[in-house]
């Protein structure tokens, strides 16, 4: 088996292996997480928009009905 | 997999064997062995398991919470807008899940393919021992039926005797020979009017043709990635040896030689057959051509019309087998992948 070792060694080194696969795997959840908040500033804007417009009307409700 | 199957089976035997001879060495090696192979199969449930993590984290991403959509909606918006202000840092998410998963997906395949080349290896290593074996006794049981055939001691003796005498330049003539081949080819109608003991001892030889033709089929499919592991694997031994040189002036003196214009070695001093020597007797499987060779590699310009100090020249010797080994490690890796894609 020590033959099979010096080619294991070679080729690959396993925990070379895992930690390459927790880097992507780190990297890939940070960067997703990161473009999941960039969305929710995105959408929350959105909505802050809607409620902007939909007090402004309100206002304009109020104004219109009191300024007669 | 029925491989996997195959490879557990043969250890639970391996183990049993072992426990039974009371090989306590054995099972120690067992257990490290074993422990060997186990790091692939972690591997890759590892990497799986991360593949799944990321694929979930990129659902949930992309996904607009219920409450949100409620927002949304009650605010006077919808969600096909919303949709179409987020489809850029969607494809992102997407993207970046595909390039991970790829990644990832890649380790395992990797990881696979060594589990099963090395597993596979293994097999063909016992094999091949398996078909020498039974290589001899094939030859052997030619040996019992000629025996057999001619059924005399004192004829046999004799017979013996005069194919001795025509030498093995003439082993095609030997009588032994000639009937051996008779009886290796006979039919069955042949055979059938033989004594009992002949067709005995014929059933033996088929039998053992038998085992060995099995042995060899079942080696033939791995042969090309068993020599190209087999070849790596000399290269890598003759580089340790060559690391282990020692190659002070105890060894070399302070001899020196040189290479001349056309970059041929030229005898400056007698140190150039020390040299191949020195190389021969540590068995580098290394001779003078290949030395020359290496030598007057283009890629060594700046060796030539040089004197050099032999630690020059191991560092040329060494420079060749490495890049024999970038090679041979690149046929290796080119076999494995063949052989991957052939299936097992």
């Amino acid at each position: 088996m020590l033959r099979y070792l010096s080619i294991i060694n070679y080729f690959m080194d396993i925990k070379k292996e895992e930690k390459s696969i927790e880097a992507v795997y780190d990297n890939a959840l940070e960067q997703i997480h990161t473009l999941k908040n960039k969305k929710k500033t995105i959408i929350r804007s959105y909505i802050d928009v809607l409620v902007g417009k939909k007090i402004a009307s309100i206002k304009n409700i109020i104004i219109n009905k009191f300024s007669k | 997999m029925s491989f996997n199957n195959n490879e557990k089976q043969s250890l639970e035997n391996d183990l049993a064997r072992l426990g039974h001879e009371n090989d306590t060495e054995g099972i120690r090696r067992f257990v490290e062995d074993v422990e060997l192979l186990g790091g692939y199969e972690d591997l890759i449930a590892m990497a799986q398991e991360k593949i799944n993590e990321i694929e979930a984290a990129s659902v949930s991403a992309q996904r607009i919470e219920p409450a949100v959509v409620e927002e949304i909606t009650n605010a006077g918006g919808s969600v096909e807008v919303v949709d179409q202000m987020t489809a850029e840092v969607d494809a992102e998410i997407e993207d970046t899940e595909g390039r991970a998963t790829e990644t990832i997906q890649h380790q395992i395949d990797v990881a696979k393919k060594e589990q099963i080349q090395f597993a596979t290896l293994e097999t063909y290593d016992e094999e091949k021992e398996k078909s020498k074996k039974r290589f001899s006794e094939i030859s052997d049981s030619e040996t019992r039926l000629y025996k057999a055939f001619i059924a005399d001691d004192t004829l046999y003796a004799k017979l013996q005797e005069f194919d001795a005498s025509l030498g093995a330049t003439a082993a095609g003539f030997q009588i032994q020979n000639v009937l051996k081949n008779f009886l290796r080819s006979a039919s069955k109608e042949t055979i059938v009017s033989m004594p009992p003991e002949v067709q005995k001892e014929i059933e033996l030889y088929q039998l053992a043709k038998a085992d060995y033709e099995d042995s060899v089929n079942k080696i033939k499919p791995i042969e090309k990635l068993a020599e190209a592991r087999n070849s790596l694997e000399a290269i890598n031994a003759v580089l340790s040896k060559i690391d282990e040189m020692k190659i002070g002036d105890s060894i070399y003196g302070k001899k020196r030689f040189e290479l001349n214009e056309l970059g041929q070695i030229r005898e400056a001093t007698e140190t150039k057959s020390m040299l191949f020597d020195q190389v021969r007797s540590h068995d580098y499987s290394l001779n003078p051509f290949q030395l020359e060779s290496t030598m007057t590699d283009p890629s060594n310009e700046q060796y030539l019309n040089k004197i050099l100090t032999a630690q020059e020249v191991v560092t040329m010797v060494k420079a060749y087998w490495t890049k024999k080994q970038e090679l041979a490690a690149e046929i290796y890796k080119k076999e494995i992948d063949t052989f991957s894609q052939q299936g097992i």
